[in-house]
């Protein structure tokens, strides 16, 4: 057993009764083990014996359905769904921002070439698209996604009639959050449906032309939609796009009816469907129509940070910082490592630590030691 | 109520009025009374195969209706997927057609009755989320996207229009959803005169081969859209478009496509042929992969930007 192993094995046993998940024998569960093998369509009959499973062999990554299934154990076209929660993947991989990007580091699969930064769409030496990136995380990654959350959840009450009291959030444990719609009448939703309330969240596919009236040869935009209404607002709070459209358009935006142009009607589309697109919340849209996703447990250990994946309430996240409250190893023992990639300066439970260079042999907290290990970009020299 | 019982007879109403005859499969089968609940069942199988549309009804003894409709419903389903998807477009763009001589609250009746539809009336009609979401995914286009709708609070704004063609497709989802059961012999009779008929009116679908098929890497989402077509499900018009456009680009001709599209539940052939002319004379491109999501046509990522891609 590495020292990595034993570190999650300490917090499996003290940390096992904070496991819960609900519903325990109709779901699902998946594991990944320390030496990347993965068991999949694994169930438990009781809460307990997951509890006990996890310190019996304690997994890397923990996951668990967010389908009921009449036989969970069963191959996937035979486990006879029951119910399946509504689920909204938010990473902030995805947003692909500059600033919480800075530190990750990419490298081109057919030419070795090396940057830094958000990744290329292709490879600026060779122009490959296989490219392999090693993400870092920080602040931004987390507010950015926090954001999305937060658009999201308002979507969901407002346009969807969700009852928050049946939506759940969760910190994945890494760059992003998990937002389920545990109860009501969306559980019972089939792929393709789910598929529509995806690019609805996501503002994909909006049509604004669908929207424009002509009364007197004049164009108006009708805000009775939500979709509209919310791209009409994202121009007006952004300055910077709002002043570089024309004079007639922005008349049009700001709802002063103006004559267009068949051109100008057609930049004004363009224009709010980017809108539409950049109010709406960045979703990955085909883990939401697809029923049979996994999530992770709840205060199980997520294997790339070490953090703990949490469960939030709707208060909660907004103020949560993973940096402090989801570091779930303790700083004993003390291990000593050698950074293989170079690091920047992080905090994790308000201790400051780094930069560090590639080659550099430092001796950090268990906590932190186990993060820059399984971020990859160190490695163990005693365990 | 007779009006409703008789254009719909899939209903509420139609459902409640057989429960309390006690009617039986035996009954159906066999009662000399019902000979001609049996003929008219007939009929409107045979319609369906031939797409033809009747719109004459039994006003003498409406429930003749109601009986023709649940014995063509059983013996489509015996006969097979195919033929019992043939009967629900059928029978939902007749009920489309019917439809137009009752009133909106009629409609609204059979809506909430039937389907369990629940409509609010506030400023405009506002219709609940997941009966607007049943219907639309199977409606093409981008009016009918979740994301082009008005949508507060759990409710869609429609029209009255939109809430009969939301019907009509609840319709054939009820249909489809007709669990197969062995028939009594009168029942099983028919059942073998439509299933030769049904596969005559096939057979040059039979025929049809596949052209070239083992060298041609097929993205999923086309493969998706043949296999339907070969269930003998309904496509949008727009899954239709992207299919024609992409088989015309990799080199079938007019006459294999319009063969492939022979099993499709609402098939005409002039009407085929035109269009696949027209796609093919204005030399129409496959749709990109962003369009083909937007309109519901894709099935997950597969790598490509492009469904051509790795064919051209």
């Amino acid at each position: 057993m590495s020292i990595l192993e034993r570190i999650f094995y300490s917090y499996y046993r003290a940390m096992a009764k904070m496991i819960y998940v609900s519903n325990v024998p109709r779901r699902e569960f998946m594991f990944r083990g320390f030496d990347g093998r993965v068991r999949r369509h694994t169930s438990f009959p009781r809460l307990e014996d997951l509890r006990k499973y996890l310190i019996s062999d304690p997994p890397l990554h923990a996951y668990y359905s967010v389908s009921l299934y009449q036989d969970p154990t069963a191959p996937m076209k035979k486990k006879g769904p029951i119910k399946a929660e509504l689920f909204f993947d938010i990473d902030s991989t995805d947003l692909q921002d500059e600033e919480c990007e800075k530190d990750s580091t990419w490298k081109c699969k057919e030419c070795g070439y090396t940057g830094k930064g958000a990744k290329p769409d292709k490879c600026p030496k060779c122009g490959s698209e296989r490219i392999e990136v090693n993400h870092w995380l920080n602040e931004k990654c987390i507010s950015l996604a926090k954001s999305e959350v937060g658009k999201l959840i308002g979507m969901l009450s407002s346009d969807f009639g969700v009852d928050l009291d049946q939506v759940s959030i969760s910190y994945t444990g890494n760059r992003g959050f998990h937002v389920r719609v545990t109860g009501g009448p969306l559980t019972s939703l089939g792929k393709t449906e789910r598929r529509e309330v995806a690019f609805y969240i996501m503002g994909k596919g909006f049509d604004p032309s669908l929207y424009l009236a002509i009364d007197g040869g004049k164009v108006t935009v009708s805000t009775r939609s939500r979709i509209m209404k919310r791209a009409v607002n994202f121009l007006l709070s952004e300055p910077a796009i709002f002043e570089g459209m024309s004079g007639k358009i922005r008349s049009v935006i700001s709802g002063k009816p103006v004559r267009l142009s068949s051109k100008e009607i057609n930049r004004m589309i363009d224009m709010l469907k980017m809108a539409a697109l950049r109010s709406g919340a960045e979703i990955d849209w085909m883990v939401t129509m697809d029923t049979g996703r996994l999530t992770r447990i709840p205060n199980s250990l997520h294997g790339k940070t070490g953090f703990r994946a949490l469960s939030l309430t709707l208060d909660d996240y907004k103020v949560f910082n993973p940096f402090e409250d989801a570091v779930g190893l303790p700083a004993e023992p003390y291990i000593h490592i050698e950074v293989t990639m170079n690091v920047p300066f992080f905090k994790l439970k308000g201790e400051k630590f780094g930069p560090y260079s590639l080659g550099e042999k430092v001796r950090l907290p268990g906590f932190a030691a186990t993060f820059l290990v399984l971020r990859g970009r160190a490695k163990l020299l005693s365990g | 109520m007779q009006d409703i019982i008789l254009i719909a007879p899939f209903s509420h109403e139609a459902a409640q009025l057989l429960e309390d005859q006690g009617l039986t499969l035996e009954d159906l089968a066999y009662d000399p009374l019902l000979e001609r609940s049996r003929s008219l069942a007939r009929e409107r199988l045979i319609d369906a195969i031939e797409g033809r549309r009747r719109l004459i009804l039994d006003r003498v003894n409406p429930m003749n209706e109601v009986y023709s409709y649940l014995a063509a419903r059983l013996i489509a389903a015996r006969v097979g997927r195919s033929m019992l998807s043939r009967l629900a477009t059928y029978e939902s763009k007749r009920f489309g057609e019917l439809s137009k001589r009752l009133s909106l609250d009629q409609i609204r009746e059979i809506a909430s009755n039937t389907f369990k539809f629940t409509i609010r009336e506030d400023n405009g009609m506002w219709l609940d989320l997941i009966s607007y979401l049943r219907g639309c995914v199977n409606i093409g286009g981008s009016k009918w996207r979740l994301v082009n709708r008005v949508l507060i609070n759990g409710y869609i704004l429609v029209t009255e229009h939109e809430l009969r063609r939301l019907l009509e497709d609840h319709v054939k989802r009820k249909i489809i959803e007709t669990p197969r059961v062995d028939l009594p012999e009168p029942l099983e009779n028919i059942a073998k005169e439509i299933s030769n008929l049904f596969s005559k009116r096939m057979r040059i679908r039979m025929k049809f081969k596949k052209p070239k098929e083992g060298r041609i890497d097929l993205p999923p989402c086309i493969k998706d859209l043949i296999a339907k077509l070969r269930k003998g499900e309904n496509l949008t018009h727009q899954a239709r478009f992207a299919l024609t456009s992409f088989l015309l680009n990799i080199g079938w001709s007019k006459e294999q496509i319009l063969d492939l599209f022979r099993s499709s539940p609402d098939f005409n052939e002039k009407i085929a042929l035109y269009q696949i002319s027209h796609i093919e004379r204005r030399g129409y491109k496959v749709p990109s992969c962003e369009t083909m999501k937007s309109w519901g046509l894709c099935p997950g990522d597969c790598g490509r930007k492009y469904p051509l891609e790795g064919n051209e």
